[in-house]
């Protein structure tokens, strides 16, 4: 703007801003607006340094980021002070500071083609972790990181249990083991003593039937006789700290007890030979084992039996309680028996783990396998997750809450400024240019404002998202397209009288163009009153994306308080009692638009003293 | 008179474009981006019929072309061969005529019906908004005047202060704080306004059982006259537990309307007495020597009433807004949870309807208090 450059006119200005500012300080509410919005635009602009920006990008794309590694669910960590419960605290250790050693043995093993006894190498991975319990509320989560999880097959094992099921599935129905052998292996029905036996036999006649049709290595694959060599989970052992050593199997097949899991990495790549690695689309390229996941799934057992230690316990003695196998894992809560303090207790099934037996505990899984070569494992960290987490908690992934609200200031902020700016500016020029001009094209201008006005801008907002999805440009533009009449009707009548006063007149008589006017005379007098709506608008801007983002129908792309809400929402996080999920958010939406409707009022109280009195 | 006469075509008339065009923009909306989800449900009955056919016909050309006529028919149905201005004029004309259709599920009450699925909700947001709003404008105008009295004063401050934090609060979050504090923290509120129906069912067959009405069969005279008096009183104590089990369901969703809602309602009506007050005639009834009181609920509120009326068919309107989200953190089965469980449901038709049906609710509220507005101020009639 050319006039700006006058001196004159600018010291003037520059007064009457001064004169302005003098004015404003004088309003603590309006104060406190200014200084909020100070520190909400530092929070946005210095997000990357006080920020986790990592954590922002895998909020909506990537759940697998905090999936085991992060406690779920999880208060702030400063609530001990208040309730005076403690929680565990997170601990991550690095690869290289854990002890983890391969093995490479031999094995001799029987080649299910040719019946002989040869030799096959053995591999051994042995992982240790150790971390500690510091709080009565156990570790949501124990997790141990792979980011080599693969071996090559070359070999092959003969594939009993089919037939060893279809003999048990004889002697379930009341038959007796020789009944069952002689229909099965009438040869050597006299000196089979096991099941295992008769299975074996079994087998071995139908894999030489087999063979004698001539049958290839394929063809024996396809028909199940023999299968490709695994690696197996030997051993996954809880040291606790008071000596007791829990160890875990699954009740049928021992040595799947990551598939019992439900995190079993290894599965995954089978057939690394082969080329046909099942990767899931767009993990990570690395797996977690999780050991809670595990023993709440209920599937796995401790090597302890329930009957045998209540006997035990009967009888007075306290040592060797563990070294018997609980059969039926249901009856006991096994997370409880990791970390619970009174283990008698909640062996007999009368105390949950809280309070958790406080000290260093230590982890340990042993992955083997015959018959395998080229195997390579590593844990690249292994994490105990603590139970509570910074400064905000997490929710139902992981998540850090306060990551969330933090990164949400920028959105809030471009949401609330830019609708408002460009709705006000927009809605400003149409008032002027109508009020300005008037007659007829006042009259229709007019009309058109009136019907947009008098829509329903919320239902509208959402049947329109429900159908386009819209991003948060979009979104913006359909605001912006609503909300800018409200302006106009005032701007119009401000233009009317403006248009009327002597200077406008004595411009005109100069011979300055209307637009000149326009710009010059009006605009400059509309300018304070713009800004007062500006900032009076910004709420009404944060408040419909929010309220879009809760019904689900925000961006998708783009996290925002609203989407955190939406989430609380769906976890049903308020009949949980997840405070910590469904303040912050709502809070700091409540806070950024107080920040601009305290500037506004601040503005309007200088420009409408009428109201002060 | 006449004046007054063109002023109400002129409202009507207006009031008739704006529902044209919202209906149009809901009609062109939907008939855009809707084509595809058409297109598909009309492939998919057309392949259903085709398998039927295949049976019948021998002959694969024949087939084919009775497949094809089928196909035809169905795009036909479905409006597909329509331009897109023909359907949305269609589909303007279905909407007008609230010809909405069938819903996919029976979300509300025991109908697939679209059109008493909706008059269902409406009525129970209609109960929740209007007890919320009338409570809403009582304390409004009363904590209002008490500001407007002695502006600067502690009151006015820290209402003129809950007035702005309440402006820029959403109303379904302050649900959920309620919701955290009293259903969770102190249960003392039910979580889920759903089973408001079952429960004032089960109250009311409680009730009956535990006090059965007298028959008056067989009686005369004064017998009958004691026994339709106890009755009476049996049926009118009825109602008033049916009300304690609504207000218990009701409670936390009206608590809530009303907290957000009330600081911001009182700071206008301060703010519109405030310059009333400042006008001739105060200063007039004043100087007269009328007590206080008189001068604020004779004068000033009879002068500022048009006014508040109008901010009062806003703040009506605004909340009908926030009211769809604030029903849904409740469970409240009204508008709101309908809308909430359409868009969950994919359910577009319900959508649409909802939608159409809001903007109708809407323009009749805008409508029917520019009337009252006319009916209080004495000048627009001259």
């Amino acid at each position: 703007m050319a006039f700006v450059t006058d001196p004159r006119v600018r010291r003037e200005l520059i007064n009457s801003i001064k004169r302005f500012f003098n004015e404003y300080k004088r309003s603590k509410t309006g104060m406190a607006g200014l200084i909020l919005l100070v520190l909400f635009v530092i929070a946005s602009i210095a997000y990357p340094v006080i920020g986790n920006p990592e954590i922002a990008n895998n909020w909506l794309r990537n759940l697998q980021y905090f999936d085991g590694v992060y406690p779920k669910n999880a208060p702030p960590c400063w609530v001990s002070k208040i309730t005076g419960e403690t929680y565990s605290t997170r601990q991550e250790v690095s690869g290289d500071e854990l002890d983890q050693i391969e093995k490479w043995d031999k094995a001799l093993v029987v080649n299910p083609l040719t019946g002989e006894v040869e030799e096959a190498p053995k591999y051994t991975y042995r992982v240790e972790f150790e971390f500690n319990v510091d709080g009565d509320v156990p570790p949501k989560e124990v997790t141990l990181e792979f980011d080599q999880f693969t071996y090559d097959v070359t070999l092959y094992v003969p594939n009993i249990d089919p037939y060893k099921a279809t003999i048990k599935g004889f002697l379930d129905t009341g038959f007796d083991l020789m009944t069952v052998a002689m229909m099965f292996c009438p040869e050597k029905a006299m000196e089979i003593k096991t099941v295992d036996e008769l299975a074996l036999c079994y087998y071995l006649k139908e894999l030489k039937n087999k063979l004698e049709q001539n049958a290839t290595l394929e063809d024996l694959i396809k028909e199940g006789l023999i299968k490709r060599a695994t690696m197996n989970v030997t051993g996954l052992y809880v040291y606790r700290p008071d000596g007791v050593v829990l160890k875990f199997i699954t009740p049928d097949r021992p040595v799947s007890i990551l598939d019992a899991m439900g995190t079993n990495p290894f599965k995954y790549n089978l057939y690394n030979a082969t080329g046909q690695t099942q990767e899931g689309v767009g993990t990570t390229k690395t797996k977690r084992v999780k050991l809670i996941e595990g023993l709440l799934s209920k599937k796995i057992a401790a090597t302890v039996d329930g009957k045998t230690i209540r006997k035990l316990i009967a009888s007075g003695a306290t040592e060797d309680l563990f070294n018997v196998t609980i059969t039926d894992a249901s009856q006991i809560d096994l997370v409880s028996l990791v970390f619970g303090e009174n283990l008698t207790a909640v062996v007999l099934g009368r105390e949950a783990g809280v309070p958790a037996l406080k000290g260093t505990y230590k982890v340990v899984l042993e992955i083997s396998g015959i018959n395998v070569t080229e195997a390579k494992f590593h844990v690249s960290r292994a994490v105990s997750t603590g139970a509570c987490y910074g400064l905000l908690g997490t929710d139902n992934r992981g998540r850090d809450i306060w990551q969330g609200v933090l990164y949400g200031v920028k959105w809030a902020l471009v949401i609330g400024l830019l609708t408002s700016v460009i709705t006000v500016f927009l809605g400003a020029i149409y008032g002027v240019i109508s009020g300005y001009y008037g007659g007829l094209r006042d009259e229709v201008m007019l009309r058109l404002a009136q019907i947009i006005y008098s829509l329903p801008v919320l239902p509208l907002l959402i049947l329109l998202s429900y159908i386009i999805r819209p991003s948060i440009w979009t979104l913006i533009l359909i605001l912006v397209i609503f909300s800018w009449p409200g302006v106009s009707f005032v701007t119009r009548s401000m233009a009317l009288q403006i248009k009327e006063s002597v200077y406008v007149e004595a411009a005109r008589a100069l011979g300055a163009s209307d637009r000149r006017i326009i710009l010059l005379y009006v605009f400059p007098q509309i300018l304070p009153y713009l800004f007062a709506s500006i900032a009076l608008s910004v709420p009404g801007a944060i408040l419909a994306e929010a309220g879009l983002s809760f019904l689900g129908l925000g961006d998708p792309y783009t996290l925002t308080w609203g989407k955190i809400l939406y989430d609380a929402q769906n976890a049903s996080a308020v009949l949980n009692g997840m405070w910590w999920w469904v303040v912050p958010p709502g809070l700091a939406i409540a806070l950024v638009g107080m920040t601009f409707v305290f500037i506004g009022n601040a503005i309007d109280a200088i420009l409408n003293p009428k109201l002060k009195r | 008179m006449a004046s007054l006469g063109r002023l109400v075509v002129v409202k009507l008339v207006n009031a008739a474009i704006t529902l044209l065009v919202s209906l149009f923009l809901i009609s062109l909306i939907f008939s855009v981006f809707a084509q595809s989800t058409l297109k598909s449900r009309a492939d998919e009955e057309a392949m259903m019929a085709c398998r039927q056919l295949e049976r019948i016909y021998t002959d694969p050309q024949q087939y084919e072309k009775a497949c094809q006529t089928i196909k035809n028919e169905l795009y036909k149905r479905y409006g597909l061969y329509d331009s897109t201005f023909e359907r949305t004029i269609k589909l303007m004309k279905m909407n007008l005529m609230m010809d909405f259709g069938k819903a996919r599920e029976r979300y509300i009450g025991g109908t697939y019906d679209i059109k008493e699925q909706i008059l269902l909700a409406l009525k129970n947001t209609a109960i929740l908004f209007t007890t919320a709003q009338i409570i809403v404008s009582a304390i409004g105008i009363l904590l209002g005047f008490a500001m407007a009295r002695r502006p600067g004063s502690i009151l006015d401050r820290g209402l003129s202060l809950l007035a702005m934090i309440s402006y820029s609060l959403p109303m379904w979050w302050v649900g959920l704080l309620m919701l955290l504090i009293f259903a969770f923290y102190i249960p003392i509120f039910p979580a889920e306004a759903k089973e408001v129906y079952s429960a004032v069912a089960q109250a009311r067959q409680q009730f009956i059982d535990a006090f059965p009405f007298i028959s008056m069969a067989g009686l005369s005279g004064l017998e009958l006259f004691r026994a339709a008096l106890a009755n009476m009183k049996i049926a009118i104590s009825m109602q008033i537990a049916t009300i304690k089990v609504w207000m218990y369901y009701m409670a936390l969703p009206l608590i809530t309307v009303v907290l957000v809602t009330f600081g911001g309602w009182s700071y206008i009506v301060r703010n519109l007495v405030i310059s009333t007050l400042q006008e001739d005639f105060v200063i007039t009834a004043r100087a007269k020597g009328l007590p206080e009181r008189k001068v604020l609920y004779g004068h000033v509120l009879r002068t500022a009433s048009p006014p508040i009326v109008t901010y009062l068919a806003l703040g009506l309107v605004g909340s009908f807004g926030g009211a769809i989200i604030t029903e849904t953190v409740f469970g409240w089965p009204g508008m709101g949870l309908l809308y909430w469980q359409a868009i969950q449901g994919s359910d577009t038709a319900l959508v649409v309807a909802i939608t159409y049906i809001s903007v109708v609710m809407f323009i009749a509220a805008i409508l029917i208090l520019d009337f009252l507005y006319v009916l209080l101020d004495p000048r627009v009639r001259l």
